[in-house]
């Protein structure tokens, strides 16, 4: 077993140990630590597959982002009268069974189909590589986050100012 | 740069990490054992500012406290999207600045909604 693979279940434990923690805990503050610890071990996974850029941009934008608006939804909301006990209703578990073992089934397709041959030259993310790529052959896509970002900040607000009222 | 030679440099990284973790593990261990146990109602009460604590800690916050955090994720998002660009701006050229431009106007339109609307300012 190389070094690589032995970090890689190592990080891959605590992502999944982390995951799963955030919907198994009772407190929601514990909740949001557990999934900054997700987080990290997902950002390590980048880094151990050479994408550096993309593991420094999830430590950014995911723990000290995302996390902290976690946060910050907690301290807004009166989280500890408000209770996280399973729904009971049948056909809902059931239902939500189904989708998530069909999202299961989807993801295995779509790894087994994948085409991983071995590369000869190793590759290490580059920043360059992903501004060219980003900038050149997916414009589109990277204004549409602009839209995307841009509606979402609109949309809070008007849900805050009718909260606020 | 072969995938080896990347690891390796990690290795530092991991050796920081394990003593990040390790000082205050240690020096909280060290302590338990070196300093005297006394405590008494008055001393490990929580501790504001020396004033009596009132009420609970996890009193709830004004929304608007949200609005400026999702403001700083949009703008830390452009942020993230500025540094590939910075890095390949001499080979994407007029495009690339005119791209970026109008991302950065759009961007901009939510932060002109939310100035207009007045939901950045404290009364």
């Amino acid at each position: 077993m190389t070094g690589q693979m032995i970090f890689f279940i190592i990080f891959a434990l605590i992502a999944i140990t982390g995951a799963v923690l955030i919907i198994a805990l009772k407190r929601i503050s514990h909740r949001v630590v557990s999934m900054a610890f997700s987080f990290m071990a997902v950002a390590a996974l980048y880094f151990l597959l050479g994408a550096e850029f993309i593991g420094i941009i999830q430590i950014m934008v995911y723990v000290g982002a995302i996390t902290i608006l976690f946060v910050f939804g907690m301290m807004m909301t009166d989280h500890r009268n408000f209770s996280f006990g399973p729904d009971p209703r049948k056909w809902q578990q059931a239902l939500s069974f189904v989708g998530v073992a069909t999202l299961l089934g989807l993801m295995l397709y779509g790894i087994s189909t994948l085409d991983m041959h071995e590369s000869t030259q190793p590759f290490v993310g580059s920043v360059e590589a992903i501004g060219l790529e980003l900038y050149g052959h997916y414009f589109i896509a990277f204004l549409g986050s602009a839209f995307l970002l841009t509606s979402a900040l609109i949309g809070a607000i008007v849900i805050a100012r009718k909260e606020a009222d | 740069m072969g995938l080896g030679a990347y690891y390796d440099n990690y290795i530092l990284v991991l050796i920081f990490m394990l003593l990040g973790v390790a000082l205050p593990v240690v020096s909280l261990t060290f302590g338990r054992f070196v300093r005297p146990k006394n405590p008494y109602a008055e001393k490990i009460t929580t501790y504001e500012s020396g004033i009596q604590p009132e009420g609970d800690a996890q009193v709830r916050y004004h929304v608007a406290y949200y609005i400026v955090a999702l403001e700083f994720i949009i703008f830390d998002v452009e942020t993230v999207f500025l540094i590939p660009w910075a890095v390949t701006l001499d080979q994407l050229g007029w495009v690339g600045l005119n791209l970026m431009l109008i991302f950065i106007a759009i961007l901009a339109l939510g932060l002109a909604y939310s100035w207009k609307k007045k939901v950045l300012e404290w009364n």
